[in-house]
């Protein structure tokens, strides 16, 4: 059946009017099959009715614009954004817990850093990042709320709660670090008298150490993310 | 009881869809037609289109083009390898749900 201009141009209107209520990246696809659709539903038609306005009944008999932006199946979840400002905040802590660390026995020996005196950091990089410690857990606390709430409208649960674990973890792990340090560091320790100079502590008892303190933060995050109630995907 | 049916319509669709591909291959249109053949399931544009596009975008469905006497080339989908075990994965289920169900009845209609 050939079509006029006229007709065309309703097919067109049709077309552009669903496009303008659909989203993400089917959005395309979905306006190719629904041309190919309303072609194939006027040539069927066409073969049993050879009335003029086949064009016109054809969209009439198609749903309303409107209902294809109701149609959730098409909706992307796009990754919650406090879960992502919280990990952009994340980095500026780690300067300060640094400097926090250099400040106790454990890092004692570590050599001067000239960027803890200049007023970059005291004005700028040291207030930002205390912010970021406090901040970024509350923000990764209120990413999983949300993202649970949203039932599968926002993703980036991993993210969020990541963000919500990262410091409490890390001041953990230092806190442990700085307590070993410290400890092995005193007079009742058998292994290092006071006198020895710089303790050296073997590779073979380091690597351990560490792969286990790993395990350890790998099941907390793994027993948090299982407790946020995230939507599995 | 119209909310329940609604949820289930829409929960069955994909599996109807992956039905209908089953063993040929066919375009938009036709899958919309055999769909809509199905008094029950009450099936639109609107909601076939996107569930074809998300599960060619899974991998589950693959897409060729054909010219069309009609008008714009005809996309025919078919079901990938992916797509097949995912089909097979959706019938074990089924079964295993319908099953479950009719022994759940049949145990209410012998205590009753």
């Amino acid at each position: 059946m050939k079509l006029t201009t006229t007709e065309k141009a309703k097919i067109k209107a049709y077309l552009d009017a669903v496009a303008a209520n659909l989203s993400g990246p089917e959005r395309t696809e979905t306006i190719a099959d629904l041309e190919s659709h309303i072609y194939e539903a006027i040539a069927f038609k066409a073969e049993n009715d050879d009335s003029s306005g086949i064009v016109e009944a054809v969209i009439s008999e198609m749903e309303s614009p409107e209902n294809y932006s109701k149609s959730t199946l098409i909706t992307q979840s796009s990754i919650c954004g406090l879960a992502i400002t919280g990990a952009i905040l994340l980095p500026f802590g780690l300067p300060v817990l640094w400097h926090v660390v250099s400040q106790t026995p454990a890092g004692d020996r570590w050599e001067d850093i000239e960027f803890y005196n200049s007023s970059l950091y005291h004005f700028l990089s040291l207030p930002l990042g205390i912010i970021a410690m406090f901040i970024s857990p509350i923000l990764g606390v209120m990413s999983i709320k949300r993202i649970r709430q949203a039932k599968g409208a926002f993703s980036g649960g991993l993210l969020a709660v990541a963000v919500a674990v990262f410091y409490p973890i890390l001041l953990i792990n230092l806190f442990v670090f700085i307590v070993v340090v410290n400890i092995m560091d005193r007079p009742w320790s058998t292994a290092v008298p006071l006198d020895s100079g710089p303790v050296a502590v073997p590779i073979f008892i380091i690597i351990p150490v560490i792969i286990t303190a790993l395990i350890v933060n790998a099941l907390i995050f793994r027993s948090v993310y299982k407790k946020s109630g995230i939507q599995q995907p | 009881m119209k909310s329940w049916i609604t949820q289930l319509r829409k929960g069955l669709l994909e599996y109807c869809i992956l039905n209908v591909l089953r063993h040929q291959e066919a375009y938009g249109y036709e899958v919309v037609t055999r769909l809509k053949s199905i008094d029950e399931l009450i099936v639109t544009e609107s909601t076939i289109y996107p569930i074809l596009s998300r599960l060619k975008r899974d991998g589950h469905l693959r897409v060729r083009s054909e010219p069309s006497p009609n008008g714009p080339p005809r996309r025919y989908f078919s079901l990938t390898s992916i797509g097949k075990q995912h089909l097979q994965s959706m019938d074990s289920y089924w079964d295993a749900l319908h099953l479950s169900i009719t022994q759940l009845r049949t145990n209410s209609m012998h205590n009753s």
